[in-house]
């Protein structure tokens, strides 16, 4: 898959979140196709700089405005999760939708993978869950990204085992011989409730709670 | 989008659905299917009720005036042929056609099955046997379309046929370095299968192994965008037998190029271009079309894919005509097993 097709790919994101033209939604990173369809669209797209590392680096030392109806962050790779993450998840407004890509931490892939990938931390969904609940978020629906979150393939819920059983059964296509081997044994994790463990990235689809600000 | 999609579904189409015998059990999941990066095709959504581990329902969505001239035919097709008895459990079930924020939504019952090109990806049906197997279905399901949308016959394709297309194809790739002899042979043998007629029936438009869902009920046939009526009937056959050609597993793991992967086959003998040819001939019999009358058909079939019109508005890059157009290329400069006497 090439350069232009993997940024095509995260522009088909903003399916996942309630979307109607004229509301404001903010992209953290500059995925140039995913802004250029929002705006084609006719959303209003604020783009939001990736976090330092380190709060006390952050170019933003104020209180964030509250502006946005929707947030886009189709990769979250920093270290700095609490509290870079949730500075930037205030600035959603109370109702607001929220599509959150992330690396995950319990995948069983990095146990069979030699590659380090350098600049992408990894955090598990119930950490990120956690986070979310204490910035006043309730969690709607999950998704495993196929077969990367940098541009992932096809989205498979994982809130229940079901759809990603399916998807292993009858869609999934393996790449290489390895693949194909544990394509049966995807299958059983998934028939058996483990089905989070099979994608390398996870995006949680997410809403602000409606009243207050969401500080907790 | 999905998630009011999915509230459509749980709330306001719920009734009508429930007429149609689908039950719905919320929350329900979507899982959109469909390459994430095509972003002109449509949108596709397969919906699973609370616990079920089958979806119940397809979701396709068009967002554009093309695509709902498509779905519209789509969905105008299955309507039609849902009622015949041999398409009862091998066609989806349209279920309804549905505006959504500008968007028009077909709802048709899932269809069970793995399709036969992920089975071959995952080198799954490979062995002559299974590949038999999978060639008598698709050969059924085509004969059953024609039985049921037979209306009439077209006049087997003359010289004159034959040079325009030759022409056709000059004007849009310049002129072709066709064999020695090459155009005295087809033109001869369209000369001698003047008397012969083909059968005016409908065609499915995209019948290949992707499109084509094997569950131990059988056969299914899904992606009807394309349907065409009348049209002639070689289409569908060719269109399976070359991209099944293309889709087969040749190298194993590895990457076949796909004229290579034409030419294995089309041209080479080995047990799948045998029973490929066979298939062929078997499918065209009942019409008494002879072997060659076949070649040129197939020729035919392959000289209209490299033509710019075969495809309307492709969105892939490079357009299809153009591999095409390779394969016609591959196909002339050498023998077919069907001149083989």
């Amino acid at each position: 898959m090439n350069a232009i097709e993997s940024g095509y790919s995260q522009a088909e994101l903003r399916f996942f979140l309630p979307l109607a033209p004229g509301q404001r939604v903010g992209v953290l990173g500059d995925s140039k196709p995913l802004i250029e369809t929002l705006t084609a669209d006719g959303l209003t797209v604020t783009i939001i700089s990736p976090p330092a590392d380190h709060p006390l680096i952050t170019d933003d030392p104020g209180n964030p405005n509250i502006d946005l109806d929707h947030l886009i962050i189709p990769e979250y790779s920093s270290d700095c999760y609490d509290p870079c993450l949730s500075r930037i998840l205030q600035r959603l407004k109370p109702g607001g939708w929220l599509l959150l890509g992330i690396h995950n931490s319990e995948a069983l892939f990095h146990i069979f993978s030699k590659k380090k990938p350098v600049g992408r931390s990894r955090i598990s969904l119930g950490k990120s869950s956690d986070l979310l609940y204490r910035n006043g978020f309730h969690i709607v629906r999950c998704y495993g990204a196929y077969d990367e979150l940098e541009h992932p393939e096809i989205m498979v819920p994982v809130d229940t085992g079901e759809a990603a059983y399916f998807f292993f059964k009858n869609i999934f296509v393996p790449a290489t011989r390895f693949a194909a081997w544990t394509r049966p044994v995807a299958t059983l994790l998934a028939s058996i409730g483990l089905q989070r463990l099979l994608f390398r990235g996870l995006v949680i689809i997410a809403r602000r709670a409606s009243g207050g600000n969401g500080d907790h | 989008m999905i998630t009011e999609l999915l509230e459509k579904v749980e709330h306001e189409w719920r009734d009508e659905l429930s007429q149609a015998g689908i039950r719905i059990r919320p929350p329900l999941y979507g899982l959109k299917i469909g390459d994430l990066s095509s972003m002109n095709r449509k949108i596709n959504i397969l919906v699973f009720n609370h616990r079920e581990k089958q979806p119940t329902l397809i979701l396709r969505i068009a967002h554009n005036e093309e695509q709902r001239t498509f779905l519209n035919n789509e969905y105008k097709t299955l309507s039609g042929l849902a009622g015949k008895t041999a398409f009862l459990s091998a066609i989806p079930l349209p279920l309804g056609l549905f505006e959504f924020q500008k968007k028009l939504v077909a709802v048709e019952r899932n269809l069970a099955g793995v399709s036969l090109f992920a089975l071959l990806l995952r080198k799954k049906h490979t062995r002559p046997k299974w590949v038999q197997r999978d060639f008598r279905l698709a050969c059924d399901f085509l004969c059953d379309l024609e039985r049921a949308t037979m209306d009439g016959s077209l006049p087997f394709p003359d010289s004159a046929v034959m040079n325009n297309k030759l022409a056709q194809l000059d004007t849009f790739y310049g002129p072709i370095n066709l064999p020695k002899g090459y155009r005295e042979r087809i033109l001869g043998i369209a000369n001698e299968c003047r008397s012969l007629t083909l059968r005016r029936c409908a065609r499915h438009g995209d019948f290949w192994a992707g499109n084509l869902l094997i569950s131990p009920r059988g056969l299914g046939v899904v992606d009807w965008e394309g349907y065409a009526h009348p049209e002639q009937i070689f289409h569908d056959i060719f269109f399976f037998m070359t991209t099944y050609s293309l889709s087969y597993p040749w190298r194993g793991w590895n990457e076949c190029p796909t004229e290579l992967a034409f030419k294995l086959g089309f041209l080479e003998k080995n047990w799948l271009s045998e029973m490929i040819k066979d298939t062929l001939l078997l499918f065209f019999q009942k019409w008494e079309i002879p072997p060659r009358a076949i070649y040129l058909l197939l020729t035919l079939f392959l000289i209209e894919m490299s033509l710019p019109s075969a495809i309307a508005n492709d969105p892939r890059y490079p357009p299809q005509h153009s591999k095409w157009f390779g394969l016609f290329q591959t196909f002339i400069q050498g023998k077919s097993l069907l001149l083989d006497d």
